[in-house]
């Protein structure tokens, strides 16, 4: 009897962690990611009212509003006094956040949801924890994952990914011509970060003008397997620039010089070991 | 019962077996809790329900209670003990009282005194007794014109902010006079309803402006070029920024004084320097840097000033409980013989709560121990000291239920 209580209380501390773990995996997702994805994953996975506010008040910019209801069923639990209703600026019923306050409240809603829908008492044996932890993960990248509009390589960490190349990616299948360098940086992008030659190659097959074979070659002597024998690494971000190829820029890319050294930093921050959520 | 209590009663019975109009019934009746609270021996009859208002008039005639109280919350079985109820919502309600309010006039009609030992005072009574340090005081208040004017520009402030700021829609708002010294607002809303306990902490604490810092508002010093600015809220913007930001004309104003901004320990240079300002260009965009010799600190405090003029003085309490019983309009209060009652949202300004809460007719014959003066239906009396004399009813009710009278014979 009482190995049965330990078990599940154990399983409960259990359960508290990796509610928390998967919600701040959500938050170090969402930070980085577009306002409109944002606000679609908040209006759409979560129900939220939330109004794009763009506005600047003093220095701070309040990319949201958001209804007064959804801000206090997250912003309860937090205890900074930066949370506290008479802290914010409050209009109509809406409270005005930035996105990266947005990120936090839904690291909230993520937390909750997690421990409500595991705490549901089982209809048969309980389930090992493990079993469990992967539902709630398949849950959790359900929400937050990358929308399957197109396919990603097969990368370690495609969340990593910064967003020109994704936005290369994009255009290809989207069948829009994609000039040289883009193509270069996204090819070499690719292998750099250890995509295979083939996996590589299929990412061009949507493009209007794709040979097999002219690909094939192209990718090979990018890799190094071609040619001067040289591995070619990406190119830098200054060099993206003037090319046109680098796209909307968020705040990790203001922080490094090359897509790769983005790819490594956000790979870091996903996977939990990155620094810790900037103190404000 | 005591014959004060005997004749209050009677009195009471009487308006109720005679009235069956002018109850307030409010929305889903059935789903709430009421309360009866006793003339004998103030014995609370709590946990009732009534499946239509036409049980409930019936049990108040049959009870004749001092004071009336239905729940805040709706409830599955509202009779049930408080742990099975079942509850469903509660609506968000905000009180007003004078009790909370710090009025001048206090001093002039409150009087307290020490229950342990028998100390007195003036005006409202103190959290523990200064002589003894018990906190067992007694207040003995009286029903003013002054004190409850404040509370009904409490009650015009609580409303612009709900309205402006949490978007609460003007016909789910009900005002309510207390038949006592103050106003409840009550807010008919199925969304806001289902807050528990710490939402609406978030939410008195913003009608409150409590914990406010203007810092978090972005009041900010910065350095551009080696010379310091600061920045700040702006007028018009929503919210506690605007209106706080207004909130400064009050403080530097022409009510400046009012405010106390003049008496001796805040009429620095500073504050000097500042009421000189030409009003208009000083609301000028760059207002919080254009003062030579203000820091950051001198506008903080000034602002916090600012936000406790504009901030609705309401009792949290009240607001944070979700399982509270309070008045039920369209009854007598046993404080007082007024009827608590709805105010039409438009007509609150004018309203006087001295002459249309009025229920009884006729005259009495009561000997006061003793009154101040005071007006009732637009009637001057008093001020009473040992004496008998024949007033309205509505005056004679008042001062025994005051305590301030007696029957005679
Ligand atoms: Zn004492
Ligand atoms: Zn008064």
């Amino acid at each position: 009897m009482s190995n049965l209580i330990l078990g599940f209380i154990g399983e409960e501390r259990a359960r508290r962690r990796f509610a928390l773990a998967e919600a701040k995996r959500a938050y170090d997702l969402l930070r980085q990611e577009s306002p409109e994805k944002i606000e679609h994953i908040a209006s759409s996975t979560f129900g939220w009212r939330i109004k794009k506010l763009e506005t600047k008040l003093v220095r701070r910019f309040y990319d949201f509003s958001v209804s007064m209801t959804d801000y206090l069923r997250n912003s309860v639990h937090l205890r900074e006094p930066r949370w506290s209703l008479p802290n914010r600026v409050l209009d109509h019923g809406f409270v005005y956040v930035t996105r990266e306050e947005v990120a936090r409240l839904i690291e909230e809603e993520v937390r909750v949801r997690i421990l409500e829908r595991s705490s549901r008492p089982p209809g048969d044996i309980p389930r090992q924890l493990g079993s469990r932890v992967d539902r709630a993960r398949g849950l959790v990248i359900k929400w937050l994952g990358v929308p399957t509009k197109y396919e990603l390589p097969r990368v370690p960490v495609p969340e990593a990914m910064p967003p020109c190349v994704r936005h290369l990616i994009e255009n290809l299948n989207e069948g829009k011509n994609v000039q040289h360098m883009g193509r270069f940086t996204l090819a070499s992008f690719l292998l750099n970060i250890g995509t295979g030659e083939d996996e590589v190659v299929k990412m061009f097959k949507p493009a209007t003008d794709f040979s097999e074979r002219m690909t094939r070659y192209q990718v090979e002597h990018i890799g190094g397997r071609r040619g001067g024998r040289t591995k070619y690494t990406c190119p830098m971000c200054t060099t993206l620039k003037t090319h046109g190829v680098c796209y909307k820029p968020d705040e990790l890319c203001e922080t490094i010089r090359n897509p790769l050294s983005y790819y490594k930093a956000k790979s870091r921050i996903l996977t939990n070991r990155g620094p810790k959520r900037e103190p404000n | 019962m005591n014959p004060t209590e005997q004749l209050i009663r009677q009195k009471f019975q009487q308006y109720y077996l005679t009235h069956s109009k002018g109850y307030y019934a409010p929305p889903n009746p059935a789903e709430r809790e009421y309360g009866f609270l006793l003339f004998k021996e103030k014995f609370m009859v709590r946990h009732r329900s009534f499946k239509d208002p036409a049980q409930l008039i019936a049990a108040i005639r049959e009870l004749v209670p001092a004071h009336v109280y239905f729940s805040t919350a709706y409830y599955g079985d509202p009779t049930a003990s408080m742990d099975e109820k079942g509850w469903k919502r509660a609506d968000l309600v905000f009180d007003i009282d004078a009790d909370h309010l710090d009025t001048p006039c206090k001093p002039k009609h409150d009087t307290w005194k020490c229950k342990a030992c028998a100390a007195t005072g003036k005006g409202g009574a103190p959290k523990i007794c200064p002589k003894c340090k018990n906190d067992r005081l007694e207040e003995q208040t009286w029903l003013c014109k002054e004190c409850l004017q404040r509370a009904k520009e409490e009650t015009s402030k609580l409303l612009e902010i709900l309205y402006s700021d949490l978007g609460i829609n003007p016909p789910d708002t009900h005002i309510f006079f207390s038949g006592h010294r103050g106003y409840h607002v009550h807010v008919y809303s199925k969304e806001l309803g289902l807050f528990e306990e710490e939402a609406r902490r978030e939410i008195a604490n913003y009608v409150l402006g409590q914990g406010l810092d203007p810092e978090l508002h972005e009041l900010e010093e910065h350095s551009v070029g080696g010379t310091t600015i600061i920045e700040g809220p702006q007028l018009g913007q929503p919210g506690w920024r605007g209106r706080m930001t207004a909130g400064i004309h009050d403080v530097l104003g022409a009510e400046g004084e009012q405010y106390g901004l003049s008496s001796a320990q805040t009429r620095t240079a500073q504050t000097r320097t500042l009421m000189a300002q030409d009003r208009d260009a000083f609301f000028g965009r760059q207002f919080w840097s254009s003062v030579k010799g203000i820091g950051l600190s001198t506008w903080k405090i000034l602002l916090l000033r600012a936000v406790q003029e504009r901030a609705a003085n309401i009792d949290s309490v009240v607001t944070t409980d979700v399982h509270r019983l309070i008045r039920l309009p369209g009854t007598l209060n046993g404080h007082t013989g007024l009827m608590a009652m709805e105010v039409q949202k438009e007509k609150l300004d004018g309203y006087d709560p001295f002459s249309e809460s009025l229920v009884f007719q006729g005259t009495m014959k009561v000997k006061v121990k003793d009154a101040p003066r005071f007006e009732l239906g637009n009637q001057q009396f008093g001020p009473f000291q040992n004496q008998e004399t024949e007033l309205p009813s509505s005056a004679a009710m008042l001062l025994l239920c005051k305590r301030r009278a007696e029957p005679i014979g």
